[in-house]
């Protein structure tokens, strides 16, 4: 128990010092919609339900709030819900608090807690965004056990783990200088000099000045990039299955990694072509492996970020019906992040200028593949001042699609696969009639 | 335990119906000058008593497979009693019939796994454990059985598969094992055409196939290699620290890397004479920290393949060489390196000139010694020799210069007893 209380008071000490992340206060997540997209709400919650869900009134918990970037980011993504912060760190909430404050959000209640005293709180949310937390605590599971429990029957928790496989070389560094005596009891500024200057002095080839040192020149002059790497403290790093046995001792259901398209297997292969072998295994692989697969061939992200929920709260849906009977009486919507005013105007510069209209310069995430709306784009105007019927914007698009010499078959076609596409990245929110 | 031996009747068949290396009977170590001090009990005996060891000499080859790690032990150690043993008895036959043909029939072969060795009754100076440990199902089980048999003052060779150089091939197996293609029967050229058409699908950039695929393109048409690395059963990696827990819990202690030089940590900064201040006390900290050290800077070593002994029983350190007295001191070429081929060498290059001795041995790799006057290292060939007569054999006809040559044959002589080439009494 005292060496479990030890764990803590030297992590909260770090933060203490240095709350993070170290951004400026002014920096508002406003023309941000990679952030907002993925801060809202409605994503995860359409991605498990593939329903629009009511965000008003909805109580979100920011786990782990820090300096208040993130709790920024939740407020701005989810208008009429009500945002919570919690963290272990004083000068963290103080940072947050004038965080908030100065953008104009100074009814977000923030409270000095550790995650284990949330049950005291007494409330449920709908939303709980714990980020870059799990993997400094002395024990994960405890800490989603107190998220488990303070999350509504249908709430959604967005939490994320260090992976070992890529963060195998920062991991070895942290031991290293830990082996060699920076554990504190110099100054910030001595350790992090004599970090450089040991990184420095190594010969060129040596694997840990490749992969931990090398790739990262440009962020060599910031005191951040140490404190969050060779010198934080209590990081660790964990894989696909061991998250999964994690999820599965706090009765908690994986619904998604944040990025879902980056962890498909099929970009991995030459022309997308899985061998055979493979998509046999995959028939019959759970969720779980195929992540693993994927973590185990190619890892590129430090962190496995994942939204779940509580055992049993995905339903299991039948595959979407992107026909025009099967999408007859259905309204279409566009993701709030998108039925922005800056869209709107690249979309008609577009429009006026003949060029072709790209989505994805506008919004990056979940980094699927690019969208081609093939000159029809002119269609979704009407998406910005309401939902439309399917029968509505389908037969604007089949006429434009005539007036450019398509057959209705084809156009029909082609519509089908793009709202493939955009309900597969949520861009488009398809309300089905029940 | 059932699923212990459930395991081993495993590996027994896999060896069975592969027995390794797969490398034809011809093969000899008898010119191979690395190979045979590798192997010669002298190189780690002398690391630890500072003298070349006496009497009549037991080996074990302990999962000797087809016998090639055998037949460099009968080669590097002259009349020395040498015992095999593998748990696959078609390894323990191909292995017979290898020494057979060599000429080394009076070697003695059983059929039978590490756990047994007491069994045999016997002791050994010298015990050689050669890509075994990693594949069992408990390497401290299979350390303690060693341990049981090792003579007071003997010698363990073993390995173990670094954790941190093989982490990708760790990362195949795993992959290839939820495909199903890497399972408890030996892999045949059906899996391997698996693997090879899984690890052609894939996209150039993937990190699987830039670690363990593209680096290796000479060896995509080799079975063994595809058995060894992606197919292997029961591969597992280790570092230095489990390492030292092992030990403990066998009752051995560390002595040394085989290729020590390889080791060390100021090789991995741009001026080794120079280090960052945070190693400023490199010298005081024992070997499980510099060796861990180096792994976590610099995780280059397949295998982290060492030397043991009882706990407590290494009299000296390895790291810790004494001056050599030159007045008094005797001194003698390591016996694998009195070899016929380098003696040819030697005759061959003029009396006077510098020879270049790590142009005909690199093991282990050491820092460059100073050339050395041909003669001087002829002279052994007779005899152990005083540091007068050593500089006598490397002076010209003239005479000239004797205290240049005794410099530098001071200098050489100093570097070479601790790459143990030279033997000094």
């Amino acid at each position: 128990m005292n060496s479990e209380a030890d764990y803590t008071s030297r992590i909260q000490e770090q933060y203490d010092q240095a709350p993070y992340p170290h951004l400026p206060i002014n920096e508002s997540h406003q023309h941000d919609p990679n952030s907002l997209y993925l801060h809202n709400y409605l994503t995860p919650y359409y991605l498990r339900n593939r329903q629009i869900p009511d965000t008003q009134g909805r109580l979100i918990l920011d786990a782990g709030c820090g300096s208040g970037h993130s709790t920024l980011a939740l407020v701005q993504a989810n208008p009429g819900a009500t945002v919570i912060g919690i963290d272990p760190s004083e000068q963290s909430i103080d940072r947050a608090r004038e965080r908030l404050d100065f953008h104009g959000y100074s009814e977000v209640a923030l409270h000095t807690i550790p995650l284990e005293a949330l049950p005291k709180l007494g409330l449920k949310f709908d939303y709980i965004n714990c980020d870059e937390v799990l993997y400094i605590l002395n024990d994960p599971v405890v800490g989603l056990q107190s998220l488990q429990s303070v999350l509504s029957r249908d709430g959604i928790l967005r939490a994320n783990l260090h992976s070992s496989i890529v963060r195998a070389a920062v991991l070895r560094a942290q031991e290293l200088f830990q082996m060699l005596g920076l554990s504190g009891r110099r100054s910030e500024a001595t350790e992090i000099s004599l970090i450089r200057e040991t990184m420095e002095t190594l010969k060129d080839g040596a694997q840990l000045k490749e992969e931990a040192w090398k790739p990262f020149t440009e962020l060599q002059a910031h005191a951040d990039f140490y404190r969050m790497n060779f010198l934080l403290r209590g990081d660790k790093g964990y894989t696909v299955p061991q998250l999964f046995q994690m999820l599965r001792e706090t009765g908690l259901e994986f619904i998604s990694m944040l990025t879902w398209p980056t962890w498909e297997l099929r970009y991995l292969f030459k022309a997308h072509q899985l061998p055979t072998l493979l998509l046999e295994t995959l028939e019959t692989a759970s969720l779980e492996e195929r992540l693993h697969l994927l973590e185990l061939i190619h890892s590129s992200d430090r962190l496995i970020d994942f939204w779940c929920g509580h055992t049993g709260a995905n339903q299991a849906l039948p595959s979407p019906d992107y026909t025009a009977s099967g999408l007859a009486t259905a309204r279409l919507h566009l993701h709030p992040q998108l039925r922005t005013d800056a869209l709107r105007k690249y979309l008609l510069t577009c429009l006026a200028d003949k060029k072709p209209f790209q989505l994805n310069r506008y919004i990056r995430v979940p980094f699927g593949e690019p969208i081609d709306p093939a000159g029809i784009e002119v269609c979704l105007l009407p998406l910005w001042e309401e939902p439309q019927p399917y029968s509505t914007f389908a037969g604007n698009w089949v006429e434009i699609a005539g007036r450019r010499g398509l057959p209705e078959s084809e156009a029909l076609a082609g519509l089908t696969h793009f709202l493939e596409q955009m309900e597969g990245y949520l861009y488009i929110l398809i309300e089905r009639s029940p | 335990m059932s699923e212990i031996s459930s395991a081993l009747e495993q590996l027994r068949q896999q060896y069975n119906e592969a027995p390794y290396p797969r490398v034809p009977l011809e093969q000899s170590y008898g010119d191979d000058l690395d190979a045979l001090y590798l192997h010669s009990f002298v190189t780690p005996y002398y690391l630890v008593n500072r003298r070349p060891p006496d009497g009549q000499l037991t080996i074990l080859d302990a999962g000797c497979g087809s016998g090639l790690t055998t037949l460099a032990l009968a080669q590097a150690n002259p009349g020395a009693s040498i015992v095999a043993i593998d748990i696959s008895e078609q390894s323990v036959a191909i292995a017979r019939e290898r020494l057979a043909h060599h000429g080394f029939s009076e070697v003695e072969f059983h059929a039978m796994p590490l756990e047994a060795l007491p069994e045999l009754g016997r002791v050994f100076d010298y015990i050689n454990c050669d890509e075994v440990l990693y594949i069992l199902p408990d390497p401290v089980v299979g350390l303690r059985a060693l341990r049981a048999v090792l003579a007071t003052q003997g010698i363990l060779r073993a390995n173990l598969h670094s954790a941190i150089a093989r982490a990708a091939v760790f990362r195949a197996q795993q992959v290839f094992k939820i495909m199903g293609v890497l399972g408890s029967a030996p892999a045949g050229l059906a899996e391997i055409a698996l693997v090879r058409g899984m690890m052609d699908a894939l996209n150039h950039n993937t990190h699987l196939k830039t670690e363990t695929w593209i680096p290796c393109i000479h060896l995509h048409d080799d079975i063994e290699w595809y058995q060894m690395n992606y197919l292997l059963p029961a591969d597992k990696g280790y570092t230095v620290p489990e390492l030292f827990e092992m030990l403990a819990a066998a009752d051995l202690g560390f002595i040394s890397m085989l290729l020590w030089p390889t080791w060390e940590v100021k090789y991995l900064f741009q001026d080794p004479q120079h280090l960052p201040p945070l190693f400023g006390s490199l010298e005081r900290t024992g070997p499980l920290e510099r060796l861990h050290l180096y792994e976590l800077i610099h995780g280059c070593h397949r295998l982290i393949d060492f030397w043991c002994g009882s706990a407590g029983s290494a009299s000296l350190s390895p790291d810790d060489w004494t001056p050599i007295d030159f007045e008094q001191a005797i001194f003698r070429l390591h016996p694998r390196l009195q070899h016929p081929r380098l003696k040819a060498a030697l005759t061959e290059a003029k009396e006077t000139e510098p020879f270049h001795l790590q142009q005909h041995i690199r093991y282990p790799f050491g820092e460059a010694l100073p050339p050395v006057a041909a003669g001087c290292l002829l002279a052994l060939w007779d005899g152990p020799c005083s540091f007068a007569q050593l500089v006598q054999s490397g002076l010209g006809s003239d005479c000239a210069d004797i205290e240049g040559v005794a410099d530098n044959l001071r200098r050489f002589l100093s570097e070479a007893e601790r790459l143990v080439y030279v033997l000094v009494e």
